[in-house]
């Protein structure tokens, strides 16, 4: 199964840990970020990863390298939103159906491989309070739409940013208009092909970390210690 | 901190184990010894440095292992010495690290019939193992039931079986030998090519190869071959370019030392400073700040009023001191001249004297009544980093212990060493802030409450290694004649551990006079012009907020063209008054 990790942001929010290293390379419990990521990944059945990368890039590289893993290192050389870093993944996809994750995100083995056994478009969600995130509403058992930071109730499903495209998405981010700050956002995209086509809603078994602010470090890496005891 | 070597191959063994020890020397000094294989094993060991057990000449055999101690468990003893045999002779250990469960153990294999030489925790390893049908399996039982930290030799025969968890243990692979060692420099000479273990491998090397098992399951794994690019002179620094950021960034491990001490012999102390009708800690420099940190840890921890004195000006106060007071001096070194005078005089009067120290058998330890270990291993750069926080770990267990909260605190301070481990894994963007600094003529620092210790000790590491002038304050003391000296752009370091607004005031009250705001919190406020994250803590922030600015004195001190290993004017032991 093919994987995408989307590692090109700035970590503005991680600042000023990211003034000289880009945040996958965040030390999280004696390894970088990254190195955990992929670890989960490998052991859930995505062998073929791809790494798209931007902000500092030649560290991310030289990583990659040092670790031996031979992946496919994607440039994305402005970091215009989620949905451009996507755009970027088109040839490393072909025909096939991928997954994306966030370079900054960690799901259990166990929800990466549930993920890695569908079949056709999924968003992944995680129940609790989604103003701060993306709100999923469900119609049917079908995604609906993706409301961003909602101000009133729309659902109690965050997305997750832990997603499963089929080739289709490349079309569907090629008609999505810029979002208000000039990005492209992936969840316009996936608003988009919503609307013709069928997304499933994959609600995770196990937990969702996100390595956002420099606090997130401490949290992050006593739940890892934690758990490989 | 002990260092530990062994060696399999178709050499020698002796003269490569005692030149692999005079490279490890630098983790502890206090005695050494070496183990061969011949026809049987055979033991020299002795206290004293590697060089002193040349005069017993050389030991047959193409494998063996050795030691050179810094002793944590025992005093410093030829009895105690590693290599330590098991009742058969037939097979040595050597030992880095601390069992705590020993004495369990111990009383078991007592029970069974072995016979102890020694008083350290190590030699229950040599009976475990001597218990299984083989050595291998042995090492395996032993794994399963040592608690602690622990990286081990054991010579088998014609080869050697190496384990590990929370020491650092490395694997050399050469041709037609290969070596184990707590650090690369040991065995560099002879080969680039090593193999990291992991907690809880267990590895078995002879001259052909060398092959790990992990010790829970049993099962064969395998570990990555990496080449070393350090030369032997960087080598003894562990690759780093000086001895500061080393230690600096040993301070995971050292905080983990330092806490993993004795259950009893804590309670034993925390009962000496309930029962004391008047608690002095006596000190100097760095660790005076440690002191400084411990009053406002007591006071809130274990609700106990202490007093501290700065250790020359102890005489002054000792017309307060009788036979009911407890005194606490607290030195790395142990040899510092104006604690001892000052311990000379408390003992004239009767006091009780309660020392903690980095150096076993120092003089300090040896005039006291009792003595409690910092288990930082040698610090060789003049400054003090991980022996201020190690001191600062012992203090914050002994106040929880004597709240009657020992373990409640242990485990607290297990989860600060981790996350010391995180903030030292992350430090590189000091240098950014270390290139902003590094022309300036003047840093202040402000903390309140317990912050400023933690102030008064930033200051000192920023001005004793880069010469810029420093002064930590009271958050509420700037304002009484210090904020004459703010200007455009001066910086000024905020300690604000728990968002405390008062202090955050104090920054406006600088910045508003052009002060350039270096905030060291776990919440980035908008007073900050730079920020210094650290994580959230109740009582072990000064540790945490400590080691970054260790980490920022560094960097000033390489950009600023000093030597941040020997700085100017100053000595690493202060033996004058």
């Amino acid at each position: 199964m093919k994987a995408v990790v989307l590692a090109a942001g700035k970590g503005t929010r991680m600042l000023p840990i990211t003034l000289k290293k880009p945040k996958p390379l965040v030390k999280v419990a004696g390894k970088p970020f990254l190195e955990h990521l992929i670890a989960d990944l490998q052991g859930s059945g995505y062998s073929d990863i791809g790494i798209v990368v931007g902000y500092k890039k030649e560290m991310v590289e030289s990583f990659v390298q040092s670790k031996g893993w031979e992946f496919e290192l994607i440039e994305q050389k402005e970091q215009t939103g989620t949905g451009n870093a996507v755009k970027m993944c088109k040839d490393f996809a072909g025909k096939e159906e991928f997954v994306v994750v966030m370079g900054d995100n960690l799901y259990s083995p166990r929800d990466l491989a549930r993920l890695a056994k569908m079949k056709g478009n999924c968003v992944s969600v995680a129940k609790g309070d989604p103003s701060r995130y993306g709100a999923v509403v469900k119609d049917n058992g079908f995604l609906k739409e993706i409301v961003e930071k909602p101000q009133e109730y729309v659902s109690s499903l965050i997305n997750v940013g832990l997603y499963r495209f089929t080739p289709e998405i490349f079309d569907a981010l090629s008609k999505t208009k810029l979002s208000p700050r000039g990005e492209l956002e992936i969840t316009d995209a996936i608003n988009l092909m919503a609307k013709s086509s069928k997304v499933r809603v994959l609600e995770l078994k196990d937990y969702w970390l996100d390595l956002a602010k420099p606090e997130d470090i401490y949290t992050i890496s006593e739940f890892v210690l934690k758990n490989a005891e | 901190m002990c260092g530990i070597i062994g060696y399999a191959g178709d050499r020698e063994a002796y003269n490569l184990l005692v030149d692999g020890l005079r490279r490890l020397e630098y983790r502890g000094y206090d005695s050494a010894g070496i183990a061969t294989v011949g026809s049987g094993v055979t033991i020299v060991k002795d206290i004293g440095t590697v060089d002193g057990l040349l005069q017993y000449g050389t030991l047959p055999g193409e494998s063996g292992i050795a030691h050179t101690r810094w002793a944590t468990h025992g005093g410093v003893t030829r009895a105690n010495a590693h290599p330590h045999p098991d009742c058969g002779n037939e097979i040595a250990i050597v030992h880095n690290g601390i069992i705590e469960n020993y004495s369990t153990l111990k009383a078991g294999l007592i029970d069974r019939g072995h016979r102890f030489a020694s008083e350290t925790d190590s030699e229950v390893i040599a009976h475990i193992v001597e218990e299984a049908p083989d050595a291998l399996s042995g090492v395996f039982n032993a794994a399963k039931l040592l608690k602690g930290s622990f990286a081990f030799l054991v010579l088998d025969k014609g080869r050697v079986i190496a384990c590990r968890k929370d020491s650092p243990l490395v694997a050399g692979l050469g041709q037609g030998e290969n070596f184990f060692a707590s650090d690369v420099p040991a065995f560099i000479k002879h080969t680039k090519k090593v193999m990291y273990l992991e907690n809880y491998d267990v590895a078995v090397a002879d001259k052909d190869g060398v092959t790990i098992y992990n010790a829970l399951t049993r099962e064969p794994i395998r570990r990555k071959v990496q080449e070393v690019s350090w030369d032997v002179s960087s080598a003894e620094k562990g690759g780093y370019p000086h001895f500061m950021i080393k230690e600096i960034s040993e301070q995971k491990d050292t905080i983990r030392c330092a806490v993993e001490q004795d259950a009893g012999e804590i309670n034993d102390v925390a009962r000496m400073v309930n029962q004391a009708k008047g608690v002095f800690f006596v000190a100097c420099g760095t660790s005076y700040h440690a002191c400084l940190c411990a009053s406002y840890i007591f006071s809130k921890i274990a609700k106990k009023h202490v007093n501290v004195v700065i250790a020359s000006e102890f005489p002054h106060f000792e017309h307060f001191i009788d036979e009911d007071t407890l005194v606490i001096p607290v030195s790395q070194s142990g040899e510092t001249a104006d604690v001892l005078d000052a311990v000379e005089k408390a003992k004239r009067r009767g006091a009780k004297i309660l020392s903690m120290v980095n150096v076993m058998g120092s003089s300090l330890m040896r005039t006291s009544h009792n003595s409690l270990m910092l288990n930082a291993g040698p610090e060789i750069c003049v400054l003090a980093t991980k022996s201020y926080t190690s001191q600062l770990s012992l203090l914050l267990l002994i106040a929880y212990a004597t709240a009657g909260r020992l373990e409640e605190g242990r485990k607290e301070l297990r989860k600060v060493a981790d996350r010391v481990g995180d903030l030292l894994d992350n430090a590189e963007y000091l240098e950014y802030l270390a290139d902003y600094l590094k022309e300036k003529e003047h840093i202040f620092l402000i903390g309140r409450g317990i912050s400023y210790a933690t102030a008064l000790e930033s200051a000192l590491k920023l001005k004793e290694v880069s010469y810029i002038h420093a002064e930590g304050f009271a958050g509420g003391e700037m304002k009484h004649g210090t904020l004459a000296l703010i200007e455009e752009g001066t910086p000024c370091i905020v300690f604000v551990p728990n968002g405390d607004q008062e202090v955050l005031n104090n920054a406006h009250e600088v910045k508003a006079r052009g002060g350039y705001i270096i905030g060291v919190s776990p919440v980035r406020h908008s007073v900050f012009d730079f920020y210094i994250p650290t994580p959230i803590s109740d009582e072990a922030h000064p540790i945490h907020m400590v080691v970054p600015i260790q980490v920022l004195a560094y960097y000033l001190a390489v950009k600023r063209g000093c030597d941040p290993d020997k700085p100017r004017n100053l000595a690493k032991s202060v033996t004058v008054k």
